[in-house]
């Protein structure tokens, strides 16, 4: 990982395979069972995704090709504005997410190659304008909705862009990790493959060229605690002279429970706009799942004659504001509630629903790892026909015919691990809520943690009732 | 220059990305007229478990075409489902018969590969939408 194009070596064939995906969602079959598009971007790098952030780390955003297109396109012009203060928060991106989940129920992102294509082509479009325009790593950091959704993930992971010895740090006089490395131009004229991939040349004409980004995303490593907003983009591994940064483990959900100010975050546990991302990943989780089994049509079709409506768009919205806003303030405020009067205290409900929305983070990542585990454990062979199905429309034939045949693990024997990962995360968000009951009333924890505990009960019983309900895929919610 | 360039490139990116869209609206194999293609299922409304398909094939003057091959598949509209797979038999002159066995409810493709006796091959498509349980 210290070897300067480490990166770039694992960008590389993620850039290759989203080219490949773009082009055979455009050009190829129209069916999204038989094209690369959908199939990888649905089945296989969805779970591949949560399945890493469990049991690694961000390394999606470590390998992020679209980062590599936009460093590639740095070196063409030099970004010139800084990102407005008043939008340096989350709410850009919640709403970005909140906005994928709803467009993908709406237009079955899943079953259409073109639109699945053309979401990927618009997070290239996207990052090229937005990265273009703002300096640093605006995008990641405000924009991003895959990146936030792996930020609030891997507060779960076991690893952690860390500093190895704090004493080294206190040392440094450089600060390389988050300033970076410059030259003056006229001194060293540094050679293309002196200048880091992310470097901007154009810096030289303002008098210095970059050697090393520091950290892009503010976060001064010393200061640094756990892994939101860390994108593993290994710039402060790279710009520390002393070698005293590196990926190292350390007991995962921790991150949620640390109540000390974090470097480019404040603190984690009073951010509103962190707590609406907890709230989006955790109920949003719920409704992406509501959305693939029967008991939605039943809802929907009642919705439509309760309120003569045609049109999916009206109804999904209403399923949409019921799950992600009137839901989550009914719970989180009803126990914030009881919090306050089983406390004795006058807090105002907010801040510690805001404190213990925190503790629903496990509770989500266990939803998406058994939602998302389901269709990458039972479809993780249809990659392989698929791609020779791809092959032989090109007219090589090398891997032979297609093995439509070939799918994956058997529903019965995913189902366990579905389950598993529900009572993993059920678990995980009764330690966190615990933990912060401790802090706030060490004298009689278990009397704040209980309605927090009563929450999760309620989320998980009803993970566990979507799990049960036969599924039923459709593209067309409002189908007969 | 730094924002006329950054207007070139996403120009140009945006560009790509209209050209290849027209391209894949204008992907659509239109299917061969002289063929004529009529289905029946067993359930009439098909349901999910076994369900029998029937085809007709005739040519553009109403001549049934005997001898012909034809695989049957079933995809869900969502990647990574299993498929159904059948092979009809010839029932009567022209008259094609599969069982197939759909597993979930939901959106269903049903892709029909035919090779006629003369050797020529024709893909046809029937759509289920919203296949429920009994």
């Amino acid at each position: 990982m210290r070897w300067r194009h480490s990166r770039t070596v694992l960008q590389i064939p993620l850039l290759l395979v989203t080219v490949v995906m773009i082009l055979h969602g455009l050009l190829g079959p129209t069916l999204a069972p038989k094209n690369l598009a959908t199939v990888l971007t649905w089945v296989h790098f969805r779970g591949v995704l949560v399945l890493v952030l469990l049991c690694a780390g961000n390394c999606f955003c470590l390998a992020c090709p679209f980062m590599l297109v936009r460093n590639a396109a740095r070196r063409l012009f030099r970004p010139r504005f800084d990102w407005p203060p008043w939008l340096r928060n989350k709410w850009i991106s919640v709403g970005l997410f909140v906005a994928i989940l709803f467009t993908y129920e709406l237009f079955s992102l899943w079953s259409s190659p073109w639109w699945t294509a053309s979401l990927a082509l618009a997070y290239f479009a996207a990052i090229l304008v937005i990265d273009g325009l703002f300096k640093h790593a605006a995008f990641c950091k405000f924009v991003c909705p895959i990146g936030q959704f792996n930020f609030i993930a891997s507060t779960l992971s076991p690893l952690e862009v860390q500093v190895r010895d704090h004493a080294v740090c206190d040392r440094c006089a450089t600060k390389d990790c988050i300033r970076g490395r410059r030259e003056p131009a006229r001194q060293t004229l540094p050679t293309r493959s002196a200048i880091s991939s992310a470097a901007a040349p154009a810096g030289a004409a303002s008098g210095f060229v970059i050697l090393q980004r520091g950290c892009e995303l503010a976060l001064y490593l010393p200061r640094k605690v756990g892994n939101m907003d860390c994108t593993f983009c290994l710039d402060c591994v790279h710009a520390c002279p002393h070698d005293n940064i590196g990926i190292l483990s350390r007991p995962a959900g921790s991150d949620l429970t640390i109540g000390r100010i974090r470097s480019g975050i404040g603190y984690l546990s009073q951010r509103k706009d962190i707590a609406a991302l907890a709230v989006v990943f955790t109920f949003g989780a719920l409704v992406n799942a509501f959305g693939m089994v029967s008991p939605v049509y039943v809802v929907e079709a009642w919705l439509g004659k309760l309120l003569a409506l045609n049109s999916q768009a009206p109804i999904l919205g209403i399923i949409f504001v019921a799950f992600l806003i009137i839901a989550p303030v009914i719970l989180l405020g009803a126990a914030a509630w009881v919090t306050r009067m089983l406390r004795g205290s006058n807090l105002a409900l907010a801040p510690v629903a805001v404190r213990y929305s925190l503790a629903l983070v496990p509770m989500g990542l266990g939803m998406w790892l058994a939602h998302y585990g389901f269709h990458f454990f039972t479809g993780i062979l249809t990659i392989v026909p698929v791609t020779q199905s791809a092959l032989a429309g090109l007219g090589l034939h090398v891997l032979g015919a297609p093995r439509w045949t070939w799918t994956g693990l058997p529903v019965g024997i995913v189902r366990p691990i579905e389950l598993g990962f529900l009572l993993l995360g059920f678990a995980g968000s009764l330690l966190v809520a615990h933990q912060l009951s401790e802090e706030d009333s060490p004298a009689d924890p278990m009397r704040a943690l209980a309605p927090w505990a009563a929450v999760c009960v309620v989320l998980v019983a009803a993970a566990i009732w979507l799990m049960f309900q036969p599924m039923e895929m459709r593209a067309t919610l409002m189908g007969s | 220059m730094g924002q006329s360039r950054l207007f070139g490139i996403t120009a140009g990116f945006l560009l790509l990305v209209g050209i290849l869209a027209a391209c894949g609206c204008a992907k659509t194999s239109s299917a061969p007229d002289d063929i004529q293609f009529s289905i029946e299922s067993d359930p009439v409304a098909a349901h999910v478990g076994a369900n029998t398909f029937t085809v007709t094939l005739t040519d553009k003057d109403g001549v049934r075409l005997t001898g012909a091959h034809i695989a049957m598949e079933g995809d869900m509209t969502h990647p990574g489902m299993s498929p159904a797979f059948g092979e009809a038999k010839e029932v009567a002159p022209g008259k094609y018969q599969c069982t197939l066995d759909l597993t979930m409810r939901g959106d269903w493709t049903i892709l029909f590969h035919i090779t006629l006796a003369n050797g020529r091959s024709v893909e046809r498509q029937l759509q289920i939408q919203s296949l429920r349980a009994n």
